[in-house]
This record gives C-alpha cells, sequence and structure tokens, in this order.
C-alpha cells in the first residue's frame, strides 16, 4: 500500500492551550525477522524517522524501529504559543517520504 | 456488561440449541476493552486508513472507458446498504456474486480495466469503503429463491468435516463457540466486521480470506475465492450472522 | 514435625533449587540482551528508578498492535528523549522519541511484543542523567498456529 496518513491537526488555540496531534500512517513496519512460506527471509522495510515541526522549530523527533506495530499510530502534545506552520514528516529506510502540513493560528489567551 | 453478555451467550449456545440465532455474537464483544475502543475509534482504527484509500480509488478513473465509479454511481454512500445483502444470485451469470465479484465485473465489463486481484490493496480498499457505507445496518441475505440450492451447498459445507484435524466449521463456532483455545475465545463464526482489521495479519482481510485462513488453520486445503463452494459458504455465513450490524472496518485480533 | 511438614519443606527446598538452577539464566539472558540495547544507546551510563510514567495493559490480546504511552513525571524537568525497550523483542530497542519545548515530553503509540516480557521506558535528561520504569506485561498466545499464514 502507498504511503499515505491521517492526521488530526489543532487549527486554532489559544495562547498557552496544549493541544494534541494525532497521527495514522500506512506501512507494513516489516521487521525484517520473518520468513515466509518457502522458508526466504522477508527483508525488512521500516519507517525509520518521524519528525514535527512548529513554526520553525523541531519539536518532536522521533527514531522508529521494527518494534513499532504496522501501521504506525502516534499521538504527542504541545503547548501553543505561537501562529505557525505545522509539519510532520514520515520517512522509511526504502527512501519513501510523506510530508503532511497544517497551519496552526494562536490567539492571545 | 460484556461479562452478562457473554454468559447469555454461553447459556443460548449450548449443545441441542443448532438454531443459529440462539448463537450470535458479534466478535466485538470477544474483544478486551483496548481492542473495542480501537474499533471505536474512528480516528485511529487502522482499517480506516483503507476507506480513505477506498474513497479515493471510488473516484479514480481507469481503464479504457476513462470512467470512475463515482461518475456512473455517485458518491460512495449511494452503496450504502449493499454489502448488508451479499452474496446474492446473478441470474444472468448464474451464480452467486459477491462484494469482490461485483467489483471485478462492474472493473471489467464497465470501465474496461483490469480487475483488481483479491486479497489485492486496491480490491480491500474498494471493499472496505463499500461495506463502511453499511456500518450499523443489520445483515440481511437472500437464502430463497434461485439462491436456495448455493445455500443448501452452503449449509453443507459449513458441517462438513475437512483437513488432517477432521473439523467441521461447525465443530468449532458451532458447538464450542465461547469455549477457550490457548488464550482465545473460539468465536461464534459470525462474518459482520468483514472486510476488518485484523492484527493476526497486521492488515484487512475479506471474508475469503478468513475462511482460507481457517481452513489452514484445520489443515485442509484452502477454499479459493470465486468458486461455487466458497461463495455458497460466505452466503450460509452472512445468513448466520443475519440481523448483526456490520461493523467494517472491524478489528479483531 | 511431621512426615508432611519434613515433605513440605523438601519440596520447598527442591523448588527453591530449582528456581536457583533456572531463573538465574532466564534472567540473566534478558538481562544481558536489555543491557546490551542500553549500551548501545547510552554507553556506561544505566538508569536509576523512576522520573518516567509508562501506560499499557498488563494483559495483551495480541502481540503485534499494543497501545502504549510513555511521558516525564509530572514533578521532574523536561527530558529530552524518551526510550522504549521490548527485552524479549528480537530487536529490543523500540523508539527513542526526542522531544524540545513547546512540546511536551509524551507520546502514545502502539508497540510489537514477541511474548510475555518486562517493558521498559527510559526519560534522558540534557545532563545525561537516565530514569526507568519497566512494567511487566503478560501476552496470551492465540488459537490454532498464527505464523503459518503469511500467504492467507
Amino acid at each position: 500500500m502507498t504511503l499515505s496518513a491521517r492526521v488530526r491537526l489543532p487549527q486554532q488555540a489559544r495562547s498557552g492551550e496544549v493541544v494534541e496531534i494525532r497521527t495514522l500512517v500506512s506501512h507494513p513496519m516489516e521487521t525484517g525477522f520473518r520468513v515466509d512460506s518457502f522458508g526466504r527471509r522477508i527483508p525488512r522495510r521500516i519507517l525509520t524517522r518521524f519528525s514535527c515541526r512548529y513554526a520553525e522549530r523541531l519539536i518532536i523527533d522521533m527514531e522508529l524501529r521494527p518494534g513499532i506495530s504496522a501501521n504506525p499510530y502516534l499521538a504527542f502534545r504541545f503547548v501553543a504559543d505561537r501562529s505557525g506552520e505545522i509539519e510532520l514528516r514520515w520517512q522509511g529506510d526504502q527512501g519513501e517520504e510523506l510530508v503532511e502540513r497544517g497551519h496552526l493560528e494562536v490567539t492571545p489567551a | 456488561m460484556r461479562r452478562a453478555l457473554l454468559l447469555l451467550w454461553l447459556l443460548l449456545a449450548l449443545p441441542g440449541h443448532a438454531e443459529p440465532r440462539a448463537g450470535q455474537i458479534s466478535g466485538y464483544h470477544l474483544l478486551g476493552e483496548e481492542l473495542q475502543a480501537l474499533q471505536d475509534d474512528d480516528f485511529a482504527n487502522p482499517g480506516m486508513l483503507w476507506v480513505d484509500r477506498g474513497q479515493r480509488a471510488w473516484d479514480a478513473a481507469a481503464g479504457a472507458s476513462g470512467t470512475s465509479c463515482r461518475d456512473c454511481h455517485g458518491g460512495p454512500e449511494r452503496m450504502q446498504g449493499l454489502a448488508t445483502q451479499l452474496p446474492r444470485w446473478n441470474s444472468d451469470q448464474e451464480r452467486l456474486e459477491n462484494l469482490e465479484g461485483l467489483i471485478r465485473n462492474c472493473r471489467s465489463a464497465r470501465q474496461q480495466a483490469e480487475p483488481p486481484a483479491y486479497e489485492s490493496d486496491e480490491m480491500l480498499a474498494l471493499t472496505t469503503v463499500i461495506a463502511h457505507q453499511s456500518r450499523g445496518l443489520p445483515l440481511a441475505v437472500a437464502v430463497d429463491g434461485p439462491a436456495a440450492d448455493a445455500f443448501a451447498a452452503g449449509r453443507d459445507a459449513f458441517a462438513r468435516r475437512r483437513g488432517q484435524l477432521d473439523l467441521s466449521c461447525a465443530d468449532c463456532h458451532d458447538r464450542h463457540a465461547g469455549a477457550r483455545l490457548r488464550g482465545e475465545t473460539i468465536s461464534a463464526g459470525m462474518i459482520n466486521g468483514f472486510p476488518l482489521y485484523r492484527l493476526t495479519w497486521e492488515g484487512m482481510g475479506s471474508r475469503q480470506r478468513m475462511i482460507r485462513w481457517c481452513n489452514e488453520a484445520v489443515r485442509a486445503e484452502p477454499l479459493q475465492p470465486d468458486t461455487a463452494k466458497a461463495l455458497a459458504l460466505e452466503l450460509f455465513l452472512a445468513w448466520r450472522s443475519r440481523g448483526l450490524e456490520l461493523e467494517s472496518p472491524a478489528i479483531r485480533r | 514435625m511431621t512426615a508432611f511438614l519434613r515433605r513440605r519443606s523438601l519440596l520447598q527446598g527442591l523448588a527453591g533449587g530449582a528456581f536457583v538452577l533456572v531463573a538465574p539464566r532466564a534472567l540473566a539472558d534478558l538481562g544481558s540482551r536489555l543491557d546490551a540495547a542500553l549500551a548501545e544507546r547510552f554507553g556506561e551510563r544505566r538508569p536509576e528508578q523512576g522520573g518516567v510514567e509508562l501506560e499499557l495493559s498488563r494483559l495483551v490480546e495480541n502481540g503485534n498492535s499494543v497501545a502504549v504511552t510513555v511521558r516525564a513525571s509530572p514533578d521532574e524537568p523536561t527530558p529530552a528523549a524518551l526510550h522504549l525497550f521490548m527485552p524479549r523483542n528480537p530487536e529490543p530497542w523500540g523508539t527513542s522519541f526526542q522531544v524540545a519545548p513547546p512540546a511536551l515530553a509524551e507520546f502514545s503509540t502502539r508497540i510489537r511484543l514477541a511474548g510475555t516480557q518486562d517493558v521498559m521506558a527510559v526519560a534522558e535528561w540534557a545532563d545525561g542523567r537516565l530514569g526507568a520504569t519497566a512494567v511487566s506485561v503478560m501476552v496470551t498466545l492465540g488459537a490454532c498456529a498464527d505464523d503459518l499464514y503469511l500467504e492467507f
């Protein structure tokens, strides 16, 4: 299945409010430890990195290993402190890359 | 609540109650709270990835005709109720037709495109988005009239022992439904969740994939999809599950 | 002392002996796998107890997808990274989550567990300090033989 993501991004928040990002991305996260029915090893194919930039700052940088489930789910939170772009980026060991962007508008508390 | 339901189900499913309606329980009620919550979460349920992808496939032009599903049918919501009635008798072809068969026919005859292979991501995306339109609706297949013979064949396939373990579907899913098998509770064999995301597969699968998986589990020759026998069994299973709400994309272990 | 009691103490002695003979080796194996994974990430440094919270079910229905939440303890300063280790997995290092303000030191994901084991979360602060919490998780086995079904 081609790389595709479901993301839930906050679009508006008050300054100082804690907001959540939820992500789900289609990827087999093939561990490289399994064999097929002919006994041949199925080569590893995983997402290796996820990052989140918010208003020009790298706030999350995550390394993924084969112990992460297929179709990886990730949720995290941050404090909305200024308006800016949110950029989510997944990178895989086959050179694949997926980027999702959104804008967060932050109003004074 | 779950405990009470299970107890009720076990009481009703005691030997002697051959009537399948008594032992009906969706596999959802055999899940722990964490997995029930996953199925109920329309964001995090991984099956929703296939619903998304199915929506895109629905809109994409395909084949020599250059048409998409949407061009003829409108939005996927127009398919509401369809998955609850399948498989059904196709009088032109004089055979049963399941959701995969309908899609393959449409693809080759109308769109003049290569039909998606069984269990391919494209097929699962389309079947999932279509079945999802019927979520919450009760399964209701027709088993009389021209479908009667196929239904009888399906009932026979369900009761017939097979494989090196010499077990029939009924041995486990009628007579021992609710019993423990290692860490698992044997299901009642209800197929109201398909296509569903199975953790064992780490992906989506159709009713026919589950039938083949079960065949293999009893060391039997797997029934090939799109054969009269496999479709007849699917019809019987859908009838056994009648009245249960369609859950696709369900989560199962 | 009655014969019964003598027999019981003998049994206890046997059981204790068996534990001494068998358990340390199994524990040492798991411990060395975890230790190797920790050494790979942290060199000579080893975590103290605490400073991080780990939420996951004690009893897991299927090891292919287990919901987990890791967060720094509320009374701690924000760490630079959170790590997850699954010592009995083929690869014990699960993930590393580098975090910078204004992000909170907290994430939820779904992990694979190759059997019953003690999952460990480690928080790493900028000054090099490490804190760890482990949770024992029991993974139940499914019916039938699941590993045969790659093609179906």
